[in-house]
Order: C-alpha cells, then sequence, then structure tokens
C-alpha cells in the first residue's frame, strides 16, 4: 500500500552506537519515515498549514523516545503511537483556534488549506477529507492506524494502549461512519 | 473493508506528499532544534525551489562563530512555521539578460553562548532581516551545500571567500520577536560567493531532487523498478552529483525491492569502497541485513 508499507530496514541501529552513528540513524529514519509521518498526520487532521510544525515536534519527539524502543516491535506502529500522541496535543491546543476562524469569513478560513491541495485536488480526495472529520479523534485513529496505514489490530491496540476489541468496535464503528458520510458526500457532489 | 473505503483510502493514497523543501526545511530545523547545527559554523545554505525564471531560494542555516559571516539577522528557529516570518528577499538581478532573481532566506544561530541544546534552540528567537544589496549583483551569503551536508550538519568554519560584497542589512519584520533579534543584529554583512554559481549550485541541486523525490516515493510505495528507471536517469545526469551517495542508496534499496539480490550486493560493495566514512553506509547495511542472509 503506498505511503504506508514498513520497508526493509525500517528499524533503527541498535543502541550503543556513536554519537555520529546515531545522527546517522536518525538521518535515515528521517529520510524513510518523513513521507509517512507526514502523511498520517494529515489524516489525522492537521491542517496543511501545520504539517511542517507538528511533523517537526514528531521527529523531536522520536529523537528523544528512540532509546525506548523495543527493537523487537515492528518500528512503523510505534511511530505512529508517538506521532499520534503529538498530534492529539496539537488538535487539543488547536480546538480554540478553530473555534474563532468558525466565526470568520469563507475566504479567510480557506487560506488554511494548502495550495497543493486545492490546486489538483481530486474528488477523491475531498471525500476522504470529509468522511475523516466527521469523525471524533478516537474513532478516526484506529481507522487511520488500521485501513490508511495497514497496521494489524494487535499492534493498533498495543501502541494505543487500549484492548483490542476496542479496536474492533471502534474499527466497525468508524468505517461505518466513514462509508455513510462519503456517500452523502459524493450526494451533494462533493460540497459537504 | 467495503469497496468504497478500499477505492478512497488508495486513492487517499496517490496523494502528494511534502515537497523536498518541506523535508529540507523540517530537518534544518531540527537540526537546530536538536543541536545538531551548532552555533558558531556556517553550517549549510539548502537551495531549492528553481522556478521557471530561475529563482533560486535559497535557505540558508548560517551561524557565525565569532568572525562575521552573517548575513542578516538572527535567531535559530524552532518550529518551521516561525520560518515562515523568515523574509524571502525580493529578486535581486544577477543574471546578465535574463532575470535571475535569488530571494534569499538566512536565518542565523546568534552567537557562541546560544550553542545550542535543544531547548535553547527552541527558545532562540527567529528573526528576518532583509538583506538589501547596495549594487545590484551578488548579495549572497553562504556558499550553498548539497542537502547531504544540511542532513550531516557538522561544524565548520565560514565559507571560503570568493567574492566578497558588503549589503546593507535593513530590518523590516513583522514580528515582535524580529525586532528584538534585529536590534543585536551586526548591521553590516559580508557576503561571500559568487551569486552565479549559488544560482548554478542551487539549480542543479534542486533538478537533483526533483529526479530523487519520485523515485523515493516510489520506493515508499515498494516500487522498486518504478524507482531504478528513476535513479538510473539521476545517474546518467548527475553521475557525480552532490546527492550520488543518496541515489546509490536509494539504488540499493531498489535492487532490494526487485529481488536483485546478487546487483544490490555488488552496488553495495562499491559504494563502500568509493564512499568508505559515508553516512549513508548504516541505512545501506541495514537494508542488506534485513534482506540477505550474508552481509556484502
Amino acid at each position: 500500500m503506498p505511503n504506508n508499507r514498513e520497508e526493509v530496514g525500517s528499524r533503527p541501529d541498535a543502541p550503543g552506537a556513536s554519537v555520529s552513528e546515531g545522527r546517522e540513524a536518525f538521518r535515515a529514519i528521517y529520510d524513510r519515515e518523513f513521507d509517512y509521518v507526514w502523511h498520517s498526520l494529515r489524516r489525522l487532521g492537521i491542517p496543511a498549514r501545520d504539517l511542517p510544525d507538528v511533523t517537526h515536534d514528531v521527529f523531536l519527539k522520536l529523537h528523544k523516545s528512540l532509546p525506548t524502543y523495543d527493537a523487537t516491535r515492528p518500528f512503523r506502529p510505534w511511530l505512529f503511537g508517538v506521532l499520534f500522541r503529538v498530534a492529539s496535543d496539537h488538535q487539543h491546543l488547536g480546538r480554540n483556534a478553530r473555534e474563532i476562524l468558525d466565526d470568520m469569513p469563507i475566504d479567510v478560513r480557506d487560506m488554511s488549506a494548502g495550495p497543493e491541495q486545492r490546486a489538483g485536488e481530486s474528488e477523491e480526495w475531498r471525500i476522504v477529507d470529509r468522511a475523516l472529520e466527521a469523525m471524533d479523534l478516537p474513532h478516526r485513529v484506529v481507522l487511520v492506524m488500521h485501513d490508511f496505514s495497514g497496521h494489524s489490530a494487535h499492534d493498533v491496540a498495543r501502541e494505543l494502549s487500549i484492548p483490542l476489541k476496542t479496536v474492533y468496535s471502534r474499527l466497525r464503528t468508524a468505517r461505518a461512519r466513514f462509508v455513510l458520510t462519503a456517500h452523502q458526500v459524493q450526494l451533494r457532489g462533493g460540497a459537504a | 473493508m467495503s469497496p468504497l473505503l478500499r477505492s478512497l483510502v488508495d486513492a487517499d493514497n496517490q496523494r502528494p506528499g511534502p515537497t523536498s523543501e518541506d523535508r529540507t526545511r523540517v530537518y534544518a530545523t531540527l537540526g537546530v532544534s536538536l543541536g545538531l547545527i551548532p552555533a558558531g559554523a556556517v553550517v549549510a545554505a539548502h537551495a531549492a525551489s528553481a522556478t521557471a525564471a530561475g529563482q533560486v531560494t535559497a535557505t540558508a542555516v548560517a551561524a557565525s562563530g565569532g568572525t562575521s559571516t552573517v548575513a542578516t539577522a538572527v535567531g535559530a528557529a524552532s518550529a518551521v512555521g516561525r520560518l515562515a516570518l523568515l523574509i524571502k528577499a525580493p529578486l535581486m538581478t544577477v543574471g546578465v539578460g535574463a532575470v535571475l532573481g535569488a530571494a534569499l532566506t538566512a536565518y542565523v544561530v546568534k552567537s557562541p553562548t546560544a550553542r545550542s541544546t535543544a531547548s535553547a534552540a527552541r527558545k532562540a528567537v527567529a528573526a528576518g532581516v532583509l538583506a538589501t544589496p547596495r549594487t545590484a549583483p551578488a548579495a549572497l551569503v553562504a556558499t550553498p551545500a548539497p542537502l547531504a551536508e544540511a542532513a550531516a550538519p557538522e561544524e565548520r568554519p565560514a565559507a571560503p571567500v570568493e567574492h566578497p560584497v558588503t549589503v546593507r542589512t535593513t530590518p523590516v519584520h513583522h514580528d515582535h520577536a524580529s525586532l528584538a533579534a534585529a536590534s543585536e543584529a551586526p548591521p553590516l554583512v559580508a557576503a561571500h560567493t559568487d551569486a552565479a554559481d549559488v544560482v548554478r549550485a542551487g539549480g542543479a541541486l534542486a533538478a537533483e531532487q526533483a529526479l530523487l523525490d519520485p523515485a523515493r516515493a516510489e520506493l515508499a510505495r515498494g516500487d522498486g523498478s518504478g524507482a531504478l528507471a528513476r535513479l538510473e536517469l539521476h545517474e546518467r545526469r548527475f553521475p557525480g552529483g552532490a546527492l550520488a551517495q543518496e541515489r546509490e542508496a536509494m539504488t540499493i534499496r531498489a535492487l532490494v525491492l526487485t529481488g536483485d539480490r546478487d546487483r544490490a550486493r555488488s552496488r553495495a560493495s562499491t559504494f563502500r569502497a568509493r564512499y568508505p566514512d559515508s553516512l549513508l553506509w548504516p541505512m545501506i547495511k541495514a537494508t542488506l541485513d534485513a534482506t540477505l542472509s550474508a552481509r556484502p
């Protein structure tokens, strides 16, 4: 699956490496995971204008958290856990800002969309955005992690620290909501 | 998963990702935040995004270690959003005939005392001051370094002087922090290097990046053969390019993906021989170790 597949050699080097090796390893992780982090944050609802900032914060957090990474676990789900926590903080802080924005004229609000997202934005991408926006974060994160990023339910449960059966029930609900909203948006011609 | 959900997920996976400029800027900012980019060294200047008009935006991560090479102000940028307030200088005419604009964005770690812990870097003020050339040509500050250098910053002395040019800095901005920072900034700036070189190097680097970025995306999608085609194109056009090492590392990964272990292995041996101290070697080795039973 594009953007998502965990590549070969995707685990960081073992701890105990020298400083420069650690730096190289971090750089390698950065190169390999940048797109993954970016897309995951976007799917979790980080607005385009904030993606560079939040991506930066994720890698900062990752740098601090790497020593705690258990190399027997798959790397990407763990990374998703890291980026999800950063994204949650950001969204929590950003809620007030969005409420303020809601009172602003549409053209002001629209500036939040990045040009790259408005220019060749396909109808399907708009539908995905709307359908994800219609969901609360606990459901959204499970859907994104499982169906968009392709991680197993077990990995989702472990990295989000929720019971497996909760993962499944949220996934069911999230899929149903997603599809329902997607249909609605399609019926309205993407204007929802 | 319903067919609709499946098709929308597939469509979403085709969305464009971050640009190479996003990637480079975030890394540069991260370098400052993590203290990997030390104060006291001109670290890197990254030239990117050549437009049709030949405009080059150079983002210089520069610092003065006492002797000033500092172009403008000031301040270690932390979050990238704050970079946005850095001023992109209006076009400066450097070309003959054609207008070659070089918009220079320089942000500079303020002083050796700011030598930076992550928190110091984060707290440091990002600010921009517009560098206005007194005379037409060449108002550039730092030598553009290949991305690889931005990637693995090391302390190094200021860039070699080719054509020192003095530019006047004019405080401009916009941000509460910038005024304070600007007042601490040296009023005059010695800029080193020839503008045309910068534009040329920046253009080539941007062209290299433009070839490698899609290949990187294809690798991320697991499309080894698609990536190989692009990487071969890069090899033909830029055999000894600034990003040759990155190309080789990606090629080895692509070969592994296509199942061509023998070529991956021999390519890795060649890489090791040619770049014995490469920063990319651990990644290549990890790629091989993960998929091959024996090391190259």
